[in-house]
């Protein structure tokens, strides 16, 4: 035993605990450990502390589940004893009647900042900063800091005790019932662990319940300046290169150097892990890495995941939710209301029905008060959230036993159990509806936020003084009273003899505390004129002042005032209703123009079009097409049996294509198209962050574009992977994403890559000239291979050998060079010049593999010759030029001299808006060049089909294929040609006059959503000026600062 | 040198075409033209089916009907039939940037925005290059006049309006210093980073900027009472012909809120000719806008709307809308590689066509409309007796992408070279690989 009593065996052995041995280590702990075998040298005698405390009378919420009426909860040296109905109290034991209130177990909050001093960045110049700046024994990331823990960055000020003259931090936390605090530094992305403590007034170390409690991550890199990541994309993968490189560390046989980083994780790996995002497409992603490791991630997340409920709740996560709502906005200008987003207003009036919709979908969570601006909102939060449909079961659950159970210590906090802390709130009234907190008690110890045993002295009193009897109101807030007391001065006009009285109302200046009240007031009457002062006890029950009164004169006498009347309060009790009318006005996506339910397959018979095939037939005229189940079941058949519930459409005089395909698009990405922190970046992919929320989803479709090619950006020659989606408007990303599609990189060459147009820091980055972009290359590959080898080498050692050599390490970014040496993983490159596109064909050539695609390539009618000898497709755009140095040679011709040497010639947009007309840039390569008609429209649909090896299914009208299907009002190629309607997969995705439709309902649903505000703000809710969140439109070139 | 025989266009072309490798103005030879037989839009809203357009020292002499007009083969050098072809007036491009910059990201190319808030006195007309390899690119589409005009500040400067054609600014200046640009604040701004653009938020500087216009202008004010002032302020003397002459007072900004700012602000100094450019929400402010006079340059209509929710295709309809309304209009292109798109703009009249306008209405907003907007209608716009004969020939509809193809250009009766390097490379590259 002795020799457990140094520093830090304890903790140790905490650690190590058991849940079977927890009692015993409480017992451990706090009976014989901390109070009576003290370690700390005291200044003075020892104190003992054995004496319990009882709380009685008072109805106990055990937990969400258990209430015991008139019971009695017993605590010594902040550890509960014992819980029940009346039973004996020990002798030793104080007793504090709390008969008339509710006592419920303290909150918990899981995720919080509080008291945890902020990083700093050691980065200070304006170049780039490429390497970690903490040196030493940790990850080459500086966002990846599993190392950090936040029981060493605990600034004790701000947990200190509130004083008058200060308000101390933890303060707001107290007043609204919280008792226990999860603390982390929440900066980086592998931010390290947090640890728990409880918010009473001892020493730190008392406080501090367990040191290392969970690992915290983010998507954010926080104050890290270095380069990598530079996206939500790069922030993906380093965790997951993070997690190979730790499972690689750990099955090192012998390790040269040992890594803190690594140790780190390693040691707290089994700590819950909680991860924080921004918003319900981010919850989405975190389940992913979730799913690929293994890791049980509980995520912060914020109140919008009823927008995805579906998807989320499919997952059966571990969530935490903030209770902060939007605000209505102020718009009462018609103008500017219309920077405020229908998204915006239906998200104002949703959000507080998402804690009751996680609840109903069963998914668990635990809330926090994180993310509030104004904490003292929290508690009316918390009741709209009731009003919202969530039980206040569910509610004290999600602040209690959720969040001790996702750290993994509700076997001392989140209940009010034997051996517990005795850490609970004591409310008047219902908590969950119009109570108010009186008492937060942490570790046995109350921090009054209203005081119990305030004496009400309001009322109408007669206070008599000397002879004279004064009328006084006392009347104002119960712990700040105010009041007027009236004199009476008779006049006797000495001429007629009529007695005439003046009466003076005077403020009185008041205070009570205690039992004992003062009062001074002015008065003018027959006997005193002036200041009176007095002093009184207050008999409760009697509701009687009595004591000594200095008169304006000076002298002294007695005094006494009886109440008479009580006060009444003028407060209406609020109406509470519970109201779920709205749950169900979820549009897919949330937002303009989304469905009210998710559109469906349907059977369509189109007839009398003129169908562009982009197949040996040509152009069909009066011709008819079927479509079921989602594929082209047949093109212009002469007689044909309809299946049942066919939709029929006349197309007469309209044109009928397939969907145009974008090869290369930016649109509908999260958080960054370029991964611009290093020359290689292969291990990103797009297809991780698809935004399922992008109007431009929307926008594309009216300009009959069904498919996609979401491309990284060109910041770098080795970019990263491509998503090729569907635009199914209202589908979730993961539903966007084609099935089975091959998997497509980007590569980049030019100004871009090297960083021209960056300004003039940006000159540190390899390569700075188109000399150095082949050298990432031949650098990139090379690797690769050398990887393979060492892998195959690893493989081809006996089980025994193995169990003595280090395996080498998973290398994401490696693994997808990899793919392209072996032909699994295609190439788009961004490419201007004819040098360096002619330099890549080498560098594929002298690897064995062909590049798929060279994009934008304007120069590439200058080596069209080459680009056919070596098998690769050109994706341009028709006209651009002029708006870098490197196009200044590209001319509106080089599609059509593509197309002409039998290059597989594609149009792109790159851009969003371009991107709902490609069919007028089609159009220009018949201007430009005189390619026909037919063939200038396969440049947006059947030959970025092949491009993307989606041929086999997309890009024609053939039976079989894809019913991704356009129809158009006119010749698809006229400056008049208008979508009307467009099908993905058999799906009516867009339609010309249902769009009229939808703009209107969504007029109307901003109305009415406006209305609610506008009575809100009657209700006194606090309103906002509009703001508008601004879409970011992406380019190739969109990169970081 | 006088050529007294019906030319083919073949011929033209070649005369026009094969000089040199750098397109340089042509020395005029011809100073009587005939053009014959061509489907003329007159630029006003009229149109003559078969034409007989004579053209005289530069000038349009007449517009006639063919089919009753006998030619008199002594009065022309040169007669063209341009039967089965059209024949528009110039397209003019207003509000750009034309001449002012050859590569957007090359700064040392870049001459449109000078450094200060209020800069009314920094004129582009004398940093037009008419060497720019751009502008030749541009006039093959049928464009043959811009705008050039200074960005950025809150005054950005003085523009003048220019023939694309000439051996310099001297020579192609077609309006000095027409008016002067302001860009109005917003009453918005953004927030956030690059990727993730936050909310915008009220702009705090909105009323302390104006505060600062209106100061300005009323400096101007008293500075043009002056008749001798001394000394010379350079930024009040180049707003006098504000106030006393015809210069225009163009007004780049989109809302409604703002709009109606400027409106307020334009009735305060009695502006007489006010413009809006940009003009995302003119025609919902339409009646106030015409009873003060102003008339509107709307923002390209390839651009995506404002607002989420507003209908896709509304930039297409604005000018539709605003026709309807009896606003004078022109569509202009300025925004991301404004000058290489301007070769697009007879596609954005085109555009507005599809929705709603008629062919001559659309054909007007880049022409008539646009010349009245920017004082230079008594010289250019349409093909009307007395005007510039600044206009050109196209095989099919200009407005239409695939039968745009300019075969025949004048600027001021002279023929233009339609060679440009792009057709060059594009020849040269034809020839290697021995393509049609």
């Amino acid at each position: 035993m002795k020799k457990e009593k140094n520093n830090t065996l304890p903790h140790l052995n905490w650690f190590k605990i058991t849940k079977l041995h927890f009692v015993f280590a409480i017992f451990f702990f706090y009976t014989s450990y901390v109070f009576t075998q003290e370690i700390t040298p005291q200044n003075g005698v020892y104190q003992t502390n054995h004496t319990y405390y009882a709380i009685t009378g008072a109805t106990i919420h055990i937990s969400s589940t258990q209430i015991i009426e008139n019971g009695t909860l017993i605590f010594k040296n902040g550890i509960i004893q014992k819980i029940g109905k009346q039973f004996k109290l020990p002798n030793n034991c104080v007793e504090i009647d709390l008969k008339g209130y509710n006592i419920y177990p303290a909150f918990v909050d899981v995720y919080s900042s509080l008291s945890i001093t902020k990083r700093i960045s050691k980065h200070k110049t304006p170049y780039p900063q490429l390497t970690t700046l903490k040196l030493g024994p940790y990850y080459w990331n500086e966002a990846v800091h599993p190392e950090t823990n936040a029981f060493e960055l605990i600034d004790p000020q701000q947990l200190s005790k509130s004083t008058e003259k200060k308000k101390s931090t933890k303060q707001q936390w107290i007043n609204n019932g919280f008792a226990t605090v999860n603390v982390h530094q929440n900066d980086g992305i592998l931010r390290g662990t947090s640890c728990l403590i409880n918010l009473s007034d001892q020493p730190l170390k008392d406080n501090i319940i367990k040191t290392k409690v969970a690992n915290h991550y983010s998507f954010s890199k926080g104050v890290s300046k270095q380069a990598y990541p530079s996206s939500q994309m790069g922030a993906i993968a380093l965790i997951k290169q993070f997690y190979y490189d730790l499972m690689w560390y750990e099955n090192l046989k012998h390790k040269q150097n040992e890594n803190y980083s690594f140790e780190s994780a390693l040691a707290n790996y089994n700590l819950p892990h909680i991860f924080k995002v921004d918003d319900k497409l981010e919850v989405l992603r975190v389940m992913k890495i979730a799913k690929e490791f293994g890791i049980d991630f509980i995520i912060k997340t914020a109140n919008d995941c009823y927008e995805r409920i579906n998807e989320i709740s499919a997952l059966n996560p571990k969530l935490i939710i903030p209770l902060n709502f939007p605000k209505p906005f102020d718009l009462s200008d018609p103008f500017v209301a219309r920077f405020v987003t229908l998204k915006q207003l239906k998200h104002w009036e949703m959000a507080p029905y998402n804690p009751y919709i996680l609840h109903k979908n069963n998914v668990e969570f635990a809330f926090t008060l994180d993310g509030l601006t104004s904490k003292k909102d929290f508690l009316k939060n918390l009741r709209k959230t009731v009003k919202h449909g969530l039980p206040k079961q569910t509610a004290l659950k999600a602040l209690t036993e959720n969040p001790a159970r996702f750290l993994n210590v509700d076997n001392i906090i989140g209940t009010l159990e034997k051996n517990k802390f005795a850490n609970f709130i004591v409310v008047k009234g219902d908590l969950f509806t119009n109570g108010e907190i009186y008492e937060t008690w942490i570790d046995g110890k109350p921090h009054i936020i209203k005081d119990r045993h305030l004496i009400d002295i309001r009322g109408t009193y007669d206070f008599k003084i000397g002879e004279v009897v004064y009328p006084v109101e006392i009347k104002g807030k119960l712990e700040k009273p105010s009041g007027t007391i009236k004199s009476y001065n008779l006049i006797v006009d000495s001429l007629t003899g009529v007695t005439k009285m003046d009466t003076l109302t005077s403020k009185m200046s008041i205070s009570f505390e205690g039992k004992q009240g003062s009062f001074s007031f002015v008065v003018n009457d027959n006997v005193h004129k002036g200041v009176i002062q007095l002093n009184g006890s207050f008999y409760l029950k009697l509701g009687i002042f009595e004591g000594n009164a200095l008169l304006p004169n000076g002298s002294w006498t007695k005094w006494n005032g009886i109440k008479n009347k009580s006060f009444k309060s003028k407060n209406k009790k609020e109406s509470f209703k519970v109201d779920t009318s709205a749950i169900s006005r979820t549009f897919y996506p949330n937002m303009a123009y989304g469905f009210d339910s998710l559109p469906q397959q349907q059977s369509f018979f189109i007839k009398n079009a003129t169908i562009w095939t982009n197949e040996e037939e040509g152009i069909i005229k009066n011709a008819n097409l079927l479509i079921t189940d989602g594929k082209i079941k047949s093109v212009n058949q002469s007689k044909i049996k309809l299946p049942p519930n066919c939709v029929e459409i006349d197309a007469k005089g309209k044109h009928l294509t397939c969907g145009i395909i974008d090869e290369h698009s930016h649109i509908a990405i999260s958080k960054g198209v370029n991964e611009s922190g290093q020359a290689v970046s292969a291990e990103v992919s797009i297809a991780d962050v698809v935004r399922s929320n992008d109007i431009n989803i929307y926008r594309q479709l009216s300009g009959g574009v069904t498919s996609a090619q979401l491309l990284h950006g060109s910041a770098n020659p080795i970019g990263g992977q491509s998503a090729l989606i569907k635009l199914k408007w209202g589908f979730s990303p993961q539903d966007m994403l084609i099935k089975d599609a091959d998997g497509f990189i980007k590569f980049a060459l030019g100004e871009n890559v090297k960083q021209s147009n960056w300004g003039n820091y940006n000159r540190i980055r390899f390569p700075q000239t188109r000399m150095g972009v082949e050298q990432v290359f031949y650098d990139a590959f090379i690797r690769a291979k050398d990887y393979q080898k060492l892998w195959d080498d690893y493989n081809k050692l006996s089980d025994k050998e193995k169990q003595k050599t280090n395996p080498p390490r998973k290398d994401l970014e490696l693994e997808i060079i990899l793919q392209i040496l072996k032909h699994k993983r295609f190439i788009t490159c961004h490419s201007y010049v004819q040098s360096e596109i002619n330099m890549l064909m080498h560098v594929a050539d002298s690897m064995g593999f062909t590049v798929n695609t060279f994009t934008h390539i304007l120069e590439g009618y200058k080596v069209a010759d080459k680009l056919k000898r070596h098998g690769a497709g050109a994706s341009t755009f028709s006209d651009w030029w002029a708006y870098k140095y490197e196009v200044n040679e590209a001319i509106p011709y080089n599609a059509s001299i593509l197309h002409k040497v039998g290059v597989v010639t594609a149009l792109n947009s790159d851009d969003a808006e371009m991107g709902r007309r490609l069919n007028q840039e089609a159009a220009k390569i018949v201007k430009y060049g005189g390619v026909s008609e037919q063939d200038a429209w396969k440049m947006v649909t059947l030959n970025p089909a092949k491009l993307l090896h989606l041929d086999h299914k997309m890009g024609s009208i053939k039976v079989g294929k894809d019913a991704d299907i356009v129809i158009w009002s006119d010749n698809p190629l006229s400056i008049n040609a208008k979508v009307e309607k467009t099908f993905i997969d058999g799906i009516l995705m867009y339609d010309v006059y249902r769009n009229e439709q939808l703009y209107k309902r969504d007029q109307l649903e901003r109305k009415r959503i406006i209305k609610l505000m506008i009575e809100a703000k009657n209700n006194g809710e606090p309103t906002k000026k509009p703001t508008i969140k601004k879409e970011k439109h992406w380019h190739c070139d969109t990169i970081g600062e | 040198m006088i050529i007294k025989t019906l030319l083919n266009i073949v011929f033209v072309l070649s005369l026009a075409t094969t000089y040199a490798q750098v397109p340089t103005p042509l020395t005029q030879k011809f100073k009587n033209i005939l053009l014959l037989n061509g489907f003329a839009h007159i630029g006003n809203g009229e149109t003559v089916t078969k034409s007989a357009i004579g053209i005289k020292d530069g000038k349009i002499d007449f517009v006639k009907n063919a089919l009753t007009y006998s030619v008199d083969k002594t009065e022309w050098d040169t007669i063209i039939d341009i039967k089965g072809k059209q024949v528009y007036p110039s397209f003019i491009a207003s509000n750009s940037t034309i001449g002012l910059t050859e590569i957007d990201a090359v700064r040392a190319t870049n001459d449109f925005r000078e450094t200060g808030l209020i800069n009314p006195h920094v004129r582009a007309l004398i940093a037009f290059n008419t060497d720019s390899k751009v502008l030749y690119t541009i006039r093959t589409n049928g464009v043959l006049i811009c705008q050039p005009t200074p960005r950025g500040g809150l005054i950005s400067g003085t523009s003048s309006v220019m023939n694309m054609d000439g051996w310099n600014w001297e020579d192609a200046v077609l309006k000095i210093d027409d008016g002067i640009h302001i860009n109005w604040p917003s009453k918005f701004t953004n927030t956030g980073w690059w990727a993730e653009p936050g909310e915008i938020k009220p702009n705090p500087k909105y009323k302390q900027t104006i505060t600062q216009l209106i100061e300005f202008f009323k400096k101007a004010i008293a500075y043009a009472q002056l008749k001798h002032p001394n000394p010379t302020d350079l930024k009040l003397k180049a707003m006098i012909n504000v106030f006393k002459g015809n210069q225009r007072v163009y007004f780049h900004t989109n809302f409604a809120p703002e709009i109606n700012d400027v409106i307020d602000f334009s009735r305060r100094f009695k502006l007489k000719y006010p413009v809006i450019v940009g003009g995302y929400d003119a025609y919902k402010l339409s009646e106030r806008l015409k009873e003060n006079h102003f008339s509107v340059m709307l923002e390209n209509p390839h651009h995506l709307p404002h607002f989420e929710g507003d209908l896709t295709s509304i930039v297409y309809e604005l000018p539709k809308k605003l026709q309807d309304a009896g606003v004078l209009f022109c569509i202009q292109n300025a925004g991301q590689m404004e000058v290489m798109n301007t070769r697009n703009l007879p596609f954005l009249a085109g555009t507005a066509m599809a929705y709603g306008l008629t062919e001559e209405q659309a054909i007007a907003s880049i022409s008539y409309n646009a010349a009245k907007i920017l004082n230079i209608d008594d010289k250019v716009g349409s093909i009307e007796k007395g005007k510039d004969a600044t206009l050109f020939v196209s095989d099919g509809n200009a407005l239409d992408m695939r039968t745009n193809n300019v075969v025949l250009a004048f600027v001021k009766g002279r023929f233009i070279d339609l060679s440009n390097h792009q057709k060059q490379l594009s020849e040269k590259y034809h020839n290697k690989y021995h393509l049609k």
